[in-house]
């Protein structure tokens, strides 16, 4: 009778234990994180959660696996000893989201299974072979690992870096790097689903959903590829993020805010008759090569109310500005690597002089 | 546990909205009431989201929603715009906090118009008002003590004399010792303005005697000091001095703004390339 009943609690335990894992089993393309609400950073990896209580999973920046062991406890995910309660994970619609810290939801797709006839070696071959378009890009593959982005309503380009990833018999597209490196600032990974002839197709996250994307020859006419004249070192800079503005990240003007109201001295000519107050912020990146770009300009009255200054005097402030390109460029401080920060400068301006710039 | 937050924050949200047409909700709650729901929520989710995120901002907008009568949410949902100079979306907020609880808000809100927005007609205005609120008292806005602040905004309006009489205010409202090293290199700075070089030379010493290593006072002593007499060497001494504390890091700065009067090499280079 023990026997049975011993036997009976090992087959209700192993009924109970099992009952998330086959679920959780399988293959899961690293999709996004959700830095805020509709927020959304690249996330390169793979995970695999084998049946065997063992898991995988590549990164896509780094080329040597790493592993470990996973189990359930109850509607715990344990993954080494890391534990995932069930508000820290779930599963939603065939996706796997899992978060580990408490604001930013990991998201996992199923990679799509559709045999490829093309191996790594011959799909490298083909994309650099040709230049490809998007229905919003065009694409260069370089042989050098280098790949031109030139949006279609541009007349520039962005330096990123490219290559093919394998994980069995899956196949990634991947992008990274910026006009400086390849090392990080990987892309939104995408997972090569069909091959042919003259297109190929992938599908990866975008801001609006889950995609397919074609990718087609382009026959006529090979376009040129002029570098853009500002480009994020981080394509997924959010503004929002305190990790992403200038405080505490070290971006400066060299010779600080003296030599620029220096320069602003020289160059700021007073519109005559002009007895306008308020304030005018230039906000603007200054990217991880201590370029400068991407300005927005806000007016206001006295009272921080929106307003609008006499376009001289506006226009003139943005140019004197758009002139300051000695900036020395925040850094990371756990990799202590330049990176690309929000900034800006406001001038109070009192009867059409400028009477402080800051902060 | 994000999933559960988002979904009881967008709960909360719902049940708000709703609550418009339904007048048996928080409206008839007290304000006590009130206060106690949106601390509980506030203590339960402020530390779940980061400064700036949308979702930190909902969880504002959500709190004012429940009380709308404390000033924190308001003047707490503005920092990260006037951090980033977005100062026309935080300009109301701490107006509001202000017209709540001044002197809650104005400890914050008359310290930051002067470093963070440099309106200092308002800030003096604001300080005023803080100040008044405990007579016989010496406030603090930020930590600061008020009449330094005062003197800040004077002496950065170029009303030195006014800033001298404030900034001796502050001296004269707290124990000798425990006044700010910078009141003296601040109302030196003015009577460096003023002329009055005897009386900004002393009040640099005091600043190096209290800080030896306070480049403002070295530069600022430098300088008065080749005003005096184009010939003293002493005035190129002080300068190099400054010049080598600033790059051994050695200045007093801030993460968000430039410090008033802030010594940049560039600066000392300047008036030792003058003297040459």
């Amino acid at each position: 009778m023990r026997i049975v009943l011993t036997l009976c609690c090992l087959f209700g335990l192993m009924a109970c234990q099992q009952k998330s894992k086959p679920e959780l089993i399988g293959r899961w393309v690293g999709a996004y994180y959700e830095l805020d609400r509709e927020e959304y950073q690249p996330f390169p990896t793979l995970l695999d959660i084998r049946a065997d209580s063992t898991y995988h999973t590549k990164y896509f920046f780094d080329e040597a696996p790493e592993g470990g062991k996973w189990s359930t406890h109850g509607n715990q995910i344990w993954i080494d000893s890391l534990i995932y309660e069930p508000g820290q994970w779930q599963l939603s619609e065939g996706h796997l989201i899992m978060t580990q810290s408490i604001t930013f939801p990991f998201h996992y797709f199923p990679p799509i299974l559709t045999p490829l006839r093309v191996d790594t070696a011959a799909f490298r071959q083909m994309l650099g072979s040709t230049i490809w378009e998007t229905t919003t890009t065009v694409e260069s593959f370089g042989a050098d690992g280098l790949l031109q982005v030139k949006p279609k309503e541009s007349d520039f380009s962005n330096t990123h870096c490219w290559s093919v990833a394998q994980y069995e018999e899956l196949l990634f597209l991947v992008k990274k790097g910026n006009q400086v490196n390849c090392e990080r600032f990987h892309q939104f990974v995408e997972q090569v689903v069909d091959i042919s002839e003259d297109q190929f197709i992938t599908y990866r996250w975008t801001a609006q959903g889950f995609q397919t994307c074609t990718y087609k020859r382009v026959k006529d006419n090979a376009p040129s590829f002029e570098q853009a004249p500002f480009q994020l070192c981080n394509k997924y800079l959010y503004k929002s993020y305190p990790r992403h503005r200038y405080y505490y990240q070290g971006t400066k003007y060299k010779g600080g805010l003296y030599r620029v109201r220096k320069l602003v001295d020289e160059q700021f000519q007073p519109i005559p008759g002009n007895q306008e107050s308020g304030l005018i912020r230039i906000r603007f990146v200054v990217n991880c090569e201590g370029h400068a770009g991407q300005y927005e300009v806000l007016e206001l009255d006295n009272d921080y109310r929106e307003s609008a200054f006499d376009p001289r005097l506006t226009q003139q402030l943005l140019t004197i500005t758009k002139g300051l390109q000695d900036w020395t460029p925040g850094r990371d401080d756990n990799t202590d690597r330049a990176i690309d920060t929000y900034t800006f400068l406001t001038f109070r301006i009192q009867g059409g002089q400028i009477t402080e710039i800051f902060p | 546990m994000p999933i559960r937050y988002f979904l009881f924050l967008g709960t909360l949200l719902f049940f708000f909205g709703c609550s418009q047409n339904n007048p048996n909700s928080y409206r008839n709650m007290s304000k006590e009431e009130r206060r106690i729901a949106a601390d509980t929520f506030y203590n339960s989710y402020a530390y779940k989201s980061y400064q700036g995120s949308r979702y930190n901002q909902a969880m504002y907008d959500t709190l004012i929603r429940i009380d709308p009568f404390t000033e924190k949410y308001y003047r707490q949902k503005s920092i990260t715009h006037t951090k980033i100079g977005d100062y026309h979306i935080a300009f109301p907020l701490l107006e509001k906090s202000a017209r709540l609880d001044p002197k809650e808000s104005l400890y914050y809100y008359s310290w930051l118009l002067i470093e963070l927005y440099r309106d200092y007609p308002r800030a003096l205005d604001y300080l005023e008002q803080f100040d008044t609120l405990t007579p016989n008292q010496v406030d603090y806005a930020w930590g600061i003590n008020v009449h330094h602040l005062r003197g800040l905004c004077y002496k950065q309006l170029g009303q030195y004399e006014k800033a001298v009489e404030t900034f001796n205010q502050c001296v004269a409202s707290e124990p000798y010792n425990a006044v700010d090293v910078y009141t003296f290199v601040y109302r030196g700075i003015c009577h460096y303005h003023l002329q009055n070089s005897q009386a900004a030379l002393a009040d640099f010493d005091e600043a190096i005697r209290r800080y030896s290593r306070c480049s403002m006072a070295y530069y600022n002593k430098g300088k008065t000091l080749w005003e005096l007499d184009k010939n003293a060497p002493e005035a190129r001494k002080h300068l190099l001095k400054a010049k080598e504390l600033v790059l051994n890091g050695h200045k007093k700065t801030d993460p968000y703004i430039e410090v008033f009067d802030e010594v940049y090499v560039e600066m000392v280079e300047e008036v030792l390339a003058e003297m040459d």
